[in-house]
């Protein structure tokens, strides 16, 4: 019997196989052609869907968000009166109308700016959002009891709102703030002093702290007393506003955003699915990425080795200039006020070692403003690239050991005795401890052991900053981020009125610069403040209250599918234009 | 015996309060602040710190956290999740290391016992070497090597498993096949731990002149080894075994950083690093009340395996 059931089975089988041979040839050349047109058909029509990692996000609430993760979230799901996009044909940035018809007008004197809202603007649910969603957000965002950490952005940044900072004190009313819905599309914004357009743009500008909130979701989350609210905590109580929604988010594990149909500007994008996966561990996204489980991965240390001459790199810019900063007010140690001793630093370091042998990415940068940071927006000129800019560089990247002996021995001469002094380094950082040991061998070998003898000590970073501000420190590793297009504010925090200042630096002439600069007459002076710029960093230069160190770089890896729209270019607003991107079909 | 455990209940909470009030002056005594902008104006960040309380004396400070405390609630988070409850944190997070955990556990016990006793049996013979040398080997490599292996071999060369756990919330099949690299990164340390044990405790109980007795008096080797042997050793056994059953709400920092895998692991570190002092006080408060239950379990089970042992009893 199973013998016969063998048999059965064998013939039944044989049976099937010959039944399928007839015509192999013709049919099979037929029908694989059929499906194959089919199956580009299908990916033709499927949804473009870009995979990504991304890091923990603690809150979408916009007016207390902190980390990248969350503003990159917020870049996809909340909408603002202005967006920037890249421009294909200036092959640049561009700011358009979101949720405001176009860009706003203003005033004479620049200091009264209105913008029209489109009619028909929807949050993701279908509710209505206008002028007077954008008012009560903002009523929000500065609300005295809430006390949002994103409120300074209206009070303290570049724009500052007639009556924002007293608002948020509790001493006044909100009618004697300078934001004002007039009707249902008109939003006005009244400012202390007149700014720029880049910088009132920008305020308005993306996902962020001035994006709407959905009234009937941030009261239903507010609690009694009106202190707080869980808006933005989980999906159910984050509305999208952006040319994406949340569809999906599970906590430190993934999120899921696809087109939002109300979005004006949609059809910007050619993506219509994000899948973000918190991965964080690099080892394992570079596995993923691999694995084609991931269209992007950003790369450093030995990864980045690994694809260090891959032609799928770009780099990532970024606005700070790590520095060493020195304690130039120090009591204990006398020498550290002698500004030869400090230049006798600067021209010692060799950036070029610390920025590519160590940190791999980084270029070395013997100036204040990062070569990322625009001085003239309308052109897309960066700072560094102006005459103004390169008369201030110092020769050879600022690297010349016979003018740092030189310099040397002229603070040794005034001292009399060894120089001891300590570099305080991050301690959660192998290539800042490997900085401070280089420095401590380059230091000792040019100048001579016997007459500076540098000690290490490895301390938390938020506490390595709290003894710079306090001035209990001799030498330590730190930098200052700031806005893209504003690198006259980003000075700031070397003014003596700055309340977290870390470094030591004391000058009435900057500071003045740095008000005309920002205040002052002149904001709307293109060239003069170019070279008010120059002069800044001079001064910063000459007086050495730090030793500019490098400019980081990160370096990042997209799949072969995607056709980046700027071409690998990092572009201040808009990155390397992903979303924007051509996507080759999944596999 | 009740009146043991009602001894031991009042001690555990004498000795919770202590702790969590020691917990609570040495987490506010650390420098820095729960908001890391550097450039928030110095009154701005003091204004924000001040709705938190956060400025006045510690004993003032001490005296809002036991209002709520008595409640058991720990407040909202500052930092990590921020306006979320910490109770609701916790048991959003709380499960996810179980669900690895439990797999971990059903996997390390059985699996440890049957070598340790194997290696037992097999004393000085091949068997006894070969697991000896494997016990070293899980005991001293730390379990993120392994996880670090297996995820580059098993997963991402071979691709027999996902590289990270899947995002599924529920237990499906394929959620269970992206976690077996994490429960098996998990259990190589707890395998070798009660493989080690089991060993040392039943050569000591074979070598015993109560298994000659058992065997003069005409017992089988298996026969003693399972009805005498065995049951004595798993005493101490206890100590190791039950801390486990109670630490599988607990979750491993580095194997579920390598796996992404959002549980428990990195919550107590976040915590402390961001100042998000309710998150780090309600950590470990239901922390330490399940060591401390784990320790009072564990002191119990040892009349419940061997009942010549007698608990709290007087002369």
């Amino acid at each position: 019997m199973k013998r016969f059931l063998l048999l059965l089975v064998i013939a039944t089988l044989l049976c099937s196989t010959l039944a399928g041979c007839g015509n192999k040839d013709v049919d099979s050349e037929v029908g694989s052609q059929e499906v194959a047109d089919e199956l580009d058909e299908a990916k033709e029509n499927e949804p473009v869907v870009y995979r990504t990692t991304g890091s923990k996000t603690v809150t979408l609430n916009p007016h207390i968000y902190q980390t990248t993760a969350e503003s990159d979230t917020m870049s996809y799901i909340f909408g603002n009166l202005l967006a920037i996009v890249y421009d294909e044909e200036t092959e640049n940035y561009k700011f358009i109308g979101d949720h405001a018809v176009d860009l706003p007008t203003r005033n004479e004197d620049g200091t009264v700016w209105t913008f029209k809202l489109r009619e028909g603007l929807k949050w993701d649910d279908g509710t209505p959002l206008n002028a007077r969603d954008y008012e009560y957000s903002y009523k929000m965002l500065m609300d005295p009891k809430l006390k949002n950490s994103r409120g300074p952005q209206v009070f303290d940044a570049d724009v500052v709102v007639v009556n924002a900072k007293k608002y948020w004190d509790g001493e006044c009313e909100w009618e004697d703030v300078g934001i004002k819905a007039l009707d249902d599309y008109t939003l006005e914004i009244t400012l202390e002093f007149p700014v720029p357009e880049v910088d009132f743009y920008l305020t308005f500008t993306g996902g962020g702290a001035t994006s709407p909130v959905q009234e009937k979701v941030y009261e239903a989350g507010m609690n009694e007393d009106r202190t707080e609210t869980n808006y933005g905590t989980s999906k159910e109580t984050t509305p999208s506003s952006g040319a994406y929604k949340l569809e999906e988010w599970i906590r430190d594990q993934m999120k899921v955003y696809v087109k939002n149909e109300y979005s004006p500007i949609k059809d910007i994008y050619t993506v219509d699915r994000v899948e973000s996966r918190v991965v964080e561990d690099e080892n394992t996204r570079v596995q993923l990425f691999e694995n084609n489980d991931i269209d992007a991965v950003g790369l450093s240390g030995a990864n980045y080795d690994k694809y260090a001459e891959d032609p799928r790199l770009v780099f990532s810019k970024s606005t700070t200039v790590w520095s060493m900063f020195i304690n130039m007010a120090s009591e204990d140690k006398p020498f550290l006020r002698d500004v030869n001793f400090r230049k006798a630093l600067f021209y010692a370091m060799d950036r070029k070692t610390i920025a590519e042998d160590i940190f791999k990415t980084a270029k070395p940068a013997p100036y204040v403003v990062s070569s990322f940071k625009i001085a003239v927006p309308s052109k897309g000129l960066t700072y560094r690239e102006t005459e103004a800019a390169k008369s201030v560089l110092p020769q050879n990247d600022g690297y010349d050991l016979e003018l740092a002996k030189e310099y040397f021995d002229k603070a040794y001469e005034a001292y009399g005795k060894k120089m001891e002094v300590e570099i305080q380094y991050f301690d959660n950082s192998e290539n800042m401890k490997r900085v401070a040991e280089l420095l401590e061998q380059d230091y000792e070998n040019l100048f001579g052991a016997d007459r500076i003898d540098i000690q290490l000590r490895a301390v938390p970073w938020n506490n390595a900053y709290d003894n710079m501000e306090e001035g209990k420190y001799d030498l330590g590793f730190g930098g200052w981020a700031g806005g893209v297009f504003n690198p006259w504010s980003s000075m700031e925090v070397y003014t003596q009125g700055f309340t977290s200042k870390i470094d030591q630096f004391k000058s009435d002439e900057f500071d003045e610069l740095y008000r005309r600069t920002v205040k002052g007459d002149l904001i709307f002076k293109e060239q003069e403040r170019i070279e008010a710029l120059a002069k800044m960093e001079k001064i910063l230069l000459d007086e050495v209250p730090f030793v500019p160190m490098y400019e980081p770089e990160g370096a990042s890896m997209y799949h072969d599918r995607i056709e980046l729209i700027t071409k690998g270019k990092y572009l201040p607003g808009v990155g390397f234009g992903t979303l924007q991107s051509h996507f080759a079909p999944l596999e | 015996m009740a009146r043991y455990i009602a001894q031991r209940l009042v001690l555990m909470v004498i000795t919770l309060f202590v702790i969590v009030s020691v917990s609570f002056f040495v987490l506010h005594s650390m420098p820095g602040s729960f908001i890391n902008d550097p450039r928030m104006p110095k009154e701005v960040k003091k204004a924000i710190e001040d709705k938190y309380h956060l400025n006045e004396p510690l004993i003032v400070q001490y005296g809002y956290f036991l209002k709520d405390f008595v409640r058991l609630d720990f407040g909202i988070s500052i930092a990590l999740q921020p306006k979320v409850n910490v109770n609701k944190i916790l048991a959003t997070k709380i499960p996810v290391s179980m669900q690895v955990n439990i797999f971990s556990l059903i996997l390390s016990i059985p699996v440890g016992i049957i070598l340790g006793i194997w290696a037992a049996l097999k004393k000085n013979k091949i068997p006894d070497h070969v697991i000896s040398i494997l016990i070293i080997a899980f005991i001293s490599i730390p379990s993120f090597v392994f996880a670090s292996l297996l995820q580059y071999f098993i997963a991402f060369k071979l691709g027999w498993f996902p590289i990270v756990v899947t995002t599924e919330q529920t237990l499906t099949w394929s959620k269970f096949v992206s976690m077996v690299l994490p429960i098996l990164a998990l259990s190589f340390g707890s395998i070798a731990g009660i493989a080690r044990y089991t060993r040392a405790e039943l050569c000591e109980a074979l070598n015993s002149e109560y298994m000659l007795l058992a065997k003069s008096k005409g017992l089988t080797q298996v026969q003693a080894t399972t009805r005498h042997a065995m049951r004595n050793s798993f005493i101490p056994l206890a100590n190791i075994i039950i801390p486990m059953f109670t630490g599988i709400m607990g979750g491993s920092l580095v194997i579920e950083k390598i796996f992404s895998i959002p549980g428990m692991g990195s919550v107590m570190v976040e915590a402390i690093n961001a100042k998000d002092y309710p998150v780090a006080m309600g950590v470990l408060f239901w922390y330490s009340l399940v060591g401390l239950l784990t320790i009072l379990i564990v002191d119990l089970s040892y009349g419940i395996i061997d009942p010549r042992i007698r608990i709290g009893g007087r002369k």
